[in-house]
């Protein structure tokens, strides 16, 4: 029996400088990513500015369905969203002068390479910033709605602007789970 | 060398412990996951919240920011600013001793990155549960613990409600690193 649990990657991006899981190999059952995040923004924190941006295979297409709940400074929040280009998760704290923060998430992707079925990601995360400002701590579950095997695997610290690049000690890893 | 290793486990014989310290957490791992099983001696119908220190850091440096359901359907909001807290305040549940026998509550924490001194403030992500035969008292909460600190976490203690209801025989945890 193989081991569990396999390292196939970490990532530390910094700078322009994307998240990037190439040539996933197909020999797993499931994918499983652990991460902490901060982007370079020096504004105020909100939902979106504190997301990291999910696509696979490098499909930009409106492919991806998300959603999540869990608890935020302005109380409970439960959202979500179809046909979009990328996966949205809240985890990924800014560079506001007094933000100590980073944030903190996990996917768990089972099934990645079964083919007829569209791919499925539990998710866990949270972001926090500087004491009473946005801080959030939540669950979800994303789709991508495509059958093909997941290859490639990219997050962004933000989806189109320059300055929410990643920090130092931003860092992800990707591992194989073996069922079997 | 696996990629996932239990680093502590145990469970309790006696109902005479307030806490659960594991000591010793070597820095050779990217990740952690711990879990938690555990029941009170509290003579009460009800759950309660615990508590953990990490690293014996008694400061002002925990927050919680999380949502829960819980008995007949209410929700609640666990929001704790940042460095307002010396532990993380009620991030795990417990089963009290009148709910019924043998029906422990639990929960699963990742801690991402725990001993990476470039990342400033840790966080637990916490999953915590508890459901029993006594249906109008269950609860699901997801939240994310933070401590400000570049440290390692090298201990992680669990505490108890208060030091008048230790945790129950039967309480069982572990902890495992991912590499």
């Amino acid at each position: 029996m193989s081991d569990p649990v396999t390292k196939i990657a970490t990532v530390t991006p910094t700078g322009t400088a994307i998240t990037q899981f190439n040539s996933i190999p197909g020999t797993y059952d499931d994918l499983m990513i652990i991460g902490s995040s901060k982007n370079a923004y020096t504004g105020a924190p909100s939902f979106n500015i504190c997301s990291l941006y999910l696509r696979v295979n490098s499909d930009t297409n409106t492919n991806y369905s998300w959603n999540r709940w869990g608890g935020a400074q302005g109380g409970g929040e439960v959202t979500g969203s179809i046909a979009q280009n990328a996966i949205l998760l809240a985890a990924s704290s800014t560079s506001e002068s007094s933000d100590a923060g980073f944030g903190h998430f996990y996917i768990y992707i089972p099934g990645y390479k079964v083919a007829s079925v569209y791919k499925q990601m539990q998710l866990v995360g949270g972001f926090t910033s500087s004491a009473g400002a946005a801080q959030m701590g939540w669950t979800g579950h994303a789709q991508w709605s495509r059958n093909d095997a997941i290859t490639d695997i990219e997050i962004r610290g933000s989806n189109t602007t320059a300055d929410r690049y990643y920090v130092t000690g931003t860092t992800m890893t990707l591992y194989g789970i073996s069922n079997s | 060398m696996a990629d996932y290793e239990v680093i502590a486990q145990g469970t309790l014989t006696t109902s005479t412990s307030t806490s659960i310290n594991i000591t010793s957490i070597p820095a050779t791992f990217s990740h952690l996951e711990l879990f938690i099983n555990n029941r009170s001696t509290k003579a009460a119908n009800t759950t309660d919240g615990g508590e953990i220190n990490v690293n014996g850091n008694t400061s002002s440096v925990y927050g919680t920011i999380g949502l829960y359901f819980f008995n007949s359907g209410s929700t609640g909001l666990l929001n704790q600013n940042v460095n307002s807290r010396t532990k993380l305040d009620n991030p795990f549940r417990i089963m009290n001793d009148n709910m019924p026998a043998n029906q422990y509550a639990a929960t699963r924490f990742v801690i991402p990155n725990y001993s990476n001194t470039s990342v400033t403030r840790k966080g637990f992500l916490i999953q915590s549960s508890t459901a029993s035969t006594r249906n109008s008292e269950y609860w699901h909460f997801v939240a994310m613990g933070n401590i400000t600190t570049s440290a390692a976490i090298n201990r992680i203690e669990m505490f108890a409600e208060s030091a008048s209801y230790p945790f129950k025989a039967g309480t069982s945890y572990f902890l495992a690193g991912w590499r």
